[in-house]
């Protein structure tokens, strides 16, 4: 999906909520790995003065690092006051993992020195690229999974992860193109990449039944596919379908990744599949654009929290191509 | 069924390859090249990739949008997305972080044929920018009024003060700050008649980015003490730009609103 744009300067003549003095992040009442097994959400600037306000019961926050790059200002203030009772996840947009040329090494010194302010508790990317020739183009593009693209993949993560300090996760991703020349599927490549570089997965089971239906692969066999045990973290968020005529004429559809919407149905049911499989798991519900009111955002995170708790009373089996667990009923989960 | 082209053919290792196709095909529109290296399947790889180009153009374009409100209501949507799609194939974006995305756009508006008739665009687009700037600042304690009461009476006139991080003057031979404000409620604005200049003071306090009309004295003023001029200095040229020229109101009004950041006494 595009990068959701949230770069807006506030009218002077809003309330102010967020005042200084600015909270040292050494205080925050949380450390470092204490990202709960719950649903989170994605906070998003709108968001952000009524979460200070009214402190939502939700389990975690995530944010895009990229929007809070910036040298100072009340923006980096607030997220400071967030990140004092709240635990935060720092989800990259622009690091481009998978470009050929490298990654810039201002933006990883930027990267760290904000990872350094506000700690995290997770720090993930994607399985994409951005950036190419030195330009940065705003979209998560797909690569082709071939033994060079993960050799680039691998030898980016490292260097990410040799600046950072620490462990990332790299999630995978949504796409509309596959190319000719790829030479593995894309759980094998994730599952590799994983392997080869001792990062984490963030499996984004939105992702899996987007790019399962637009390349026509089944959901179910990725996910068995995966090293399970390697998932920290997981996301769900909301689609469209896009509707094409093909050469004959014939409607064909696209899932588009917008994030703009609740999630389908189809994705709560592969997403208590996935429970089933991996047992309770820190999940984001995520929500970028056509940014809804926040009680809507958290209606959704309480529906991951509830499949979340029933996960809880059932043992779980994070063993890869073990389907007969029990599945819960979601449908009365939902009501 | 046309031939896949393989990448890398052309020397280049196969994914640089790629991604610099892939690149012009989403910032100009030549898809060739890039559309050749994809599966179809049931949906056409032209059709695949123009979702990845739509992207990218509607989100830069969005950006550039959420940075120059004004400039957007000035010309209207339509004309705004046509500029913006010319902007971002000459300036694409070189770091990943939008908010500092779209700063040149004042000089992009300022050589655009089709803004010409639009002459205070460029300003506007000068003044949009710095408010953007001015929200993303670093940090500063700003000069208490009681350092400078502490400077010997003999050392005054030498002092010198630095601007604040998030201090932006903008001065313009049109009305651009009356054009802005004008344009600050949500009912349509009206702003026939008016003529330049227009000096704007642009300062973050607290959480929030003040625009403030200035004289040509404080203006001047301002300025000098920016580029290092000494308390007298600055005073001078602000009376030669302004002959109304209140030091002691500028003084005030610069302190009352936290606009220094350091106060540098004469050496001894």
């Amino acid at each position: 999906m595009p990068v959701p744009i949230d770069s807006a300067v506030p009218a002077a003549t809003e309330r102010a909520v967020i005042e200084p003095p600015p909270y040292p992040a050494s205080h925050a009442r949380f450390g470092r790995h204490a990202i709960p097994a719950r649903a989170g959400i994605g906070l998003r600037q709108p968001h952000i003065d009524q979460v200070l306000l009214e402190a939502p019961d939700v389990g975690w926050l995530e944010i895009h690092s990229e929007n809070y790059l910036a040298p100072g200002g009340p923006r980096l203030r607030a997220l400071e006051l967030v990140r004092r009772d709240y635990p935060l996840s720092c989800h990259g947009v622009g690091l481009s993992l998978g470009s050929a040329e490298g990654l810039d090494r201002d933006h990883l010194a930027r990267l760290k020195a904000l990872f350094d302010r506000i700690e995290p508790g997770l720090i993930s990317e994607h399985v994409s690229w951005s950036v190419a020739e030195g330009v940065y183009l705003n979209d998560l593009l797909p690569l082709p999974y071939t033994e060079e693209a993960l050799a680039i993949l691998c030898r980016n993560i490292d260097h990410a992860q040799s600046v950072f300090g620490r462990q990332m996760l790299i999630e995978n991703p949504s796409s509309y193109v596959a190319f000719a020349h790829s030479e593995m599927p894309e759980w094998e490549f994730m599952a590799e990449a994983a392997r080869r570089t001792g990062c984490a997965l963030l499996l984004d089971v939105n992702n899996i039944h987007v790019s399962a239906h637009n390349h026509a692969f089944d959901a179910d066999a990725y996910v068995a596919a995966l090293p399970l045990d390697r998932v920290e973290e997981v996301h769900v968020a909301g689609h469209f379908v896009r509707t094409f005529l093909d050469v004959r004429g014939e409607a064909r559809t696209i899932l588009i990744d917008d994030h703009g919407a609740q999630v389908d149905q189809a994705v709560w049911d592969l997403f208590t599949r996935v429970l089933a499989r991996l047992g309770p798991v820190p999940t984001l519900m995520e929500w970028d654009t056509n940014v809804p009111d926040l009680p809507v955002l958290l209606a959704e995170a309480a529906i991951a929290d509830r499949l979340l708790a029933r996960q809880a009373a059932v043992p779980a089996r994070p063993v890869p191509g073990v389907p007969d667990v029990p599945v819960p009923d979601v449908q009365e989960v939902m009501r | 069924m046309t031939e896949k082209a393989a990448p890398g053919t052309r020397g280049t290792p196969p994914l640089a390859d790629l991604q610099a196709r892939f690149k012009r095909g989403l910032l100009t529109g030549d898809i060739v090249d890039a559309t050749a290296l994809i599966l179809g399947g049931a949906v056409e790889p032209n059709d695949r990739f123009e979702i990845y180009r739509n992207n990218t153009r509607a989100s830069l374009a969005q950006a550039l949008a959420t940075t120059y409100p004004v400039i957007q209501r000035l010309v209207g949507e339509e004309f705004f997305r046509f500029a913006a799609r010319q902007y971002i194939q000459i300036h694409p974006p070189m770091v990943p972080q939008l908010l500092a995305y779209g700063g040149e756009m004042s000089t992009f508006l300022a050589h655009f044929p089709p803004a010409q008739s639009v002459p205070y665009l460029p300003d506007m687009a000068r003044l949009e920018w710095a408010r953007t700037q001015s929200y993303f600042a670093p940090d500063a304690e700003p000069v208490a009024a009681g350092r400078l009461a502490a400077v010997p009476a003999q050392d005054l006139s030498a002092v010198q003060f630095g601007l604040g991080p998030s201090v932006r003057l903008v001065g313009s031979a049109h009305p651009v700050f009356r054009i802005w404000n004008a344009h600050q409620g949500s009912e349509a604005p009206s702003f026939k008649g008016l003529s330049g200049p227009d000096y704007t003071l642009i300062f973050r306090t607290g959480s929030h980015v003040r625009v403030e009309a200035i004289g040509l004295g404080l203006f001047a003023f301002l300025t000098a003490l920016d580029q290092g001029l000494t308390l007298a200095e600055a005073a001078q040229t602000a009376v030669e730009a302004d002959t109304g020229f209140d030091l002691q109101g500028g003084l005030t009004t610069a302190l009352a609103r936290g606009l220094f950041a350091t106060l540098t006494p004469p050496a001894p």
